[in-house]
């Protein structure tokens, strides 16, 4: 079992990763669509 | 191959290239970072290990095993003065009737730190006329500063009493080994490794960040590999 401190990490690097993969275009587009975030976007 | 090169001669083969360079570097020190937070042994307590079958194989005697572990002695000292997180504790121990204790107590609460690791390496070396046996034990486990090990992990048929471990201590506890070894009469005795790990909180927090950071970047980039470039004007933001 991973460290609590790792988990964290994990989920922190993923969520600030995702924003900045939000400033590509390319991979905006993929993210904009999928389906929580393009029900969040309307 | 002309569409390929001129795929990665646009922008956006040329944003895809860099990505994965970029995915590469950050895998390659998340593996890393984990790989150093997360080894079960570090170099110098598998180079014992080692040595130590190695003494036990190679010796026909109990004097010669004896003087093996006297030279382990001296590189246990060194190892614990070089590395002050990963503290080493070696110990032999038996009673006067040569029966082994059937509690093993260990008492962190002189420790300065918070102690997140344990993990115990015990080696049984039998030694009966020309036959030698190892027999091995490896036990993990956690605990908190002042935890009294004895509550949490029994041991039978290991030579262990009452240990007190700090870093001022460890020391005297490494220099109490050699005398306790001449003391095991009957051929026996119980090799105790004691390794302590404390990874740093914050460079855990770092490696999970770079870790997942690299499978988020790695999960979208092949998901959304081959689809179409859509722009999304401002107004529909």
């Amino acid at each position: 079992m991973p460290d609590q401190a790792f988990i964290y990490g994990a989920v922190i690097g993923v969520v600030v990763s995702h924003l900045v993969i939000l400033r590509v275009p390319k991979y905006r587009a993929f993210l904009l669509r999928l389906p929580i975030l393009k029900s969040s976007r309307k | 191959m002309g569409k390929l090169s001129g795929r990665f001669a646009s922008g956006a083969g040329k944003e895809i290239v860099r990505w994965l360079l970029g995915l590469i570097l950050l895998g390659a020190a998340g593996v890393f970072i984990a790989d150093r937070l997360f080894s079960t042994t570090n170099e110098e307590m598998e180079a014992l290990r080692v040595r130590a079958d190695s003494a036990i194989q190679a010796s026909e005697a109990k004097d010669t095993v004896v003087a093996r572990l006297r030279e382990q002695r001296n590189v246990l000292r060194d190892s614990a003065a070089v590395d002050s997180t990963r503290l080493v504790a070696l110990r032999v121990q038996r009673d006067r009737l040569g029966n082994t204790a059937r509690t093993l107590r260990l008492d962190l609460s002189k420790a300065k730190t918070k102690i997140d690791t344990i993990r115990l390496y015990v080696k049984t070396i039998q030694i009966q006329d020309s036959v030698i046996e190892v027999c091995g034990l490896e036990v993990e486990t956690c605990m908190e500063r002042g935890a009294k090990l004895d509550s949490i992990v029994r041991l039978q048929d290991t030579a262990i009493s009452v240990l007190t471990v700090d870093r001022d201590s460890l020391r005297t506890i490494v220099a109490d080994f050699l005398s306790i070894t001449h003391s095991c009469k009957n051929g026996q005795a119980d090799l105790l490794l004691f390794k302590f790990c404390k990874p740093d909180p914050v460079v855990t927090f770092l490696a999970g960040a770079v870790v997942g950071g690299s499978l988020a970047c790695w999960a979208t980039h092949c998901l959304s590999d081959d689809q179409p470039v859509v722009y999304y004007p401002p107004e529909e933001y």
